[in-house]
């Protein structure tokens, strides 16, 4: 029997009146209450959450003998513990499409079943490099008789917004709104911000915000829809609810785009071909043999030709970058390869920050992303320019996340992307002060040759 | 085209300003368009797909039931 002061309630695990999640001696278990059990136990026994891990990606959950004080007859299962955790604010459009997908998938699949998924979260969902994971189990439940699909205004609040947004190529605008866990992009700001073209395509939206502003401003309006809305809800069979949810999956599949490339997509490729390309990925490919750990942090990442060789070697690789086409081809590279990379979208100079109520529900990103391997290549000088970054500074963030090996590229100040970046800025720095200001968090420091004379890869231990 | 026009013309009072109470539940229109997409499919479904699989029942050869026997079981929904 554990006690409560044992174990560690997860902080974003407070809504479900089924259970909660909870951390106990490094694993991760989920309580589910004596009144819910009964369903999971059937799924067990039929074999049907069995299957639902298998083909609809829901999460491995084992069965445990735990109990805790205060729970009687509660089910304990444990889970696999999936890294890193990642937010809906940081994924591009082609992993929020997989994780609406996943949602939708397993709602349909659970319709045929007269179950249903209580809601559509994007929190639910977690990935294992390129693997989309739902996790919330005790979402499955028996259907509430209020509406076809009670969490229809999260699916088009958290994923069908955003991802019209983010094909209209507002994805920074669309991330930034989601950092908001509790509302998602409603139907007023989208219709603000969505395209006339898109406002023309689908009408419905219109018709949809005014009947909203129709409701606002009648008390006894609204609740004659919301009577009307649960009279119809009650009324219908599952295979209407199989239907509706049919009907919002054909509607995702157009929302699967590949979005224009910026100003970076294609920057390896273009590379000048004086520089010797091979040279640095060779250097950087024996350091990876000789040094990295188990995880690896790609920083500035590009479209993850370093990633790519850390993943060959074995690695869990996160790799972020601020631009999302970059990160959108480095994940549909991951998923083909089944390479382990878990690419994510964000501005290193000012990531994900803390988020949630009190902000404390979600950690930020540097807290989430630590590994034993850091690689920071062609990456110091934006840093340093762009970001008006000290080397001090910037030598502390690389610390922070890393626990073991830095793989860090120097840039000479006559480089050429030095002076297209500084404009008339007076910038002053050299290979010394640098290794003097990681020197202060690294207690050793190897120099080796890159792709050009004026840049340097330095090996940097703790 | 003309129903997508008169739809536009329809919505275009969202756009007027007016005194709105806050309190809406963001998930209200939803329930609506939930309780619209019921009705119109149950309407459908039992006024429409109902009489019209009965006239055609009335002249498409209803094909001979399987013998029990040969059909295997199911098992476990795997």
């Amino acid at each position: 029997m554990l006690k409560r002061s044992e174990i560690s309630v997860d902080p974003s695990s407070y809504v479900d009146p089924q259970g909660f999640l909870f951390h106990h001696d490094g694993q991760i278990y989920r309580c589910i209450r004596a009144e819910a059990r009964d369903l999971f136990d059937q799924l067990t026994k039929s074999g049907h959450l069995a299957r639902l891990e298998r083909e609809f990606g829901l999460v491995a959950t084992t069965a445990t003998d735990l109990q805790i004080e205060g729970e009687r007859d509660a089910l304990i299962v444990s889970h696999p513990r999936i890294e890193p955790l990642s937010y809906c604010a940081e994924w591009p459009a082609s992993m929020l499409w997989e994780a609406a997908r996943v949602t939708l998938d397993l709602a349909i699949e659970l319709a045929d079943h007269d179950l249903i998924l209580q809601d559509a979260y994007p929190w639910n969902i977690l990935f294992d490099g390129p693997r989309c994971v739902f996790v919330d189990l005790t979402s499955i439940a028996s259907p509430d008789l209020s509406a076809l699909w009670p969490a229809h205004e999260q699916y088009e609040s958290y994923f069908s917004r955003p991802l019209t947004l983010m094909n209209e190529g507002k994805g920074n605008a669309a991330r930034a709104l989601l950092t908001n866990n509790i509302q998602g992009i409603d139907l007023e700001t989208f219709t603000t911000m969505a395209s006339a073209a898109t406002l023309l395509r689908r009408p419905g939206l219109l018709l949809s915000r005014a009947i909203e502003k129709k409701l606002q401003a009648s008390q006894a309006l609204k609740t004659k829809a919301q009577d009307m809305a649960l009279k119809a809800a009650t009324q219908t069979k599952p295979e209407i609810r199989r239907k509706f949810l049919t009907r919002l999956r054909k509607q995702l599949t157009p929302l699967r785009r590949t979005p224009k490339g910026d100003c970076w997509t294609h920057y390896y490729e273009d590379i000048n071909t004086a520089f010797d390309k091979q040279a640095k990925l060779n250097i950087v490919g024996r350091l990876l043999d000789e040094h990295a750990g188990a995880s690896v942090l790609d920083l500035g990442c590009n479209t993850g030709v370093f990633s790519m060789e850390a993943a060959k070697r074995g690695a869990r690789v996160i790799s972020i970058d601020a631009s999302e086409s970059c990160i959108n081809l480095l994940f549909e590279t991951a998923r083909t390869q089944e390479l382990k990379i878990t690419p994510l979208v964000a501005d290193i100079a000012c990531p994900t920050h803390t988020g949630g109520f009190m902000a404390t529900q979600y950690a930020p990103l540097f807290e989430r992303v630590k590994s034993d391997t850091v690689m920071c290549l062609g990456l110091m000088h934006h840093l340093h320019i762009n970001a008006r970054q000290s080397f001090e500074r910037i030598a502390t963030l690389m610390s922070e996340v890393c626990t073991s090996t830095l793989i860090f590229e120097f840039v000479a100040l006559d480089d050429d992307n030095i002076s297209l970046l500084s404009g008339l800025r007076k910038i002053d720095y050299s290979l010394d002060s640098v290794r003097d200001e990681l020197g202060v968090h690294f207690t050793s420091i190897e120099t080796h040759d890159s792709d050009r004379p004026t840049r340097k890869i330095l090996l940097c231990k703790k | 085209m003309i129903f997508r026009l008169a739809v536009i013309v329809f919505s275009a009072f969202a756009f007027i300003p007016s005194t709105a109470n806050a309190y809406v539940d963001p998930g209200l229109v939803s329930m609506v368009i939930q309780g619209l997409f019921a009705a119109v499919a149950g309407f459908t479904a039992v006024y429409v797909l109902g009489p019209w699989r009965w006239f055609k029942s009335l002249f498409v050869k209803s094909k001979p039931a399987t013998d029990p026997e040969t059909k295997t079981s199911s098992g476990q929904d795997n």
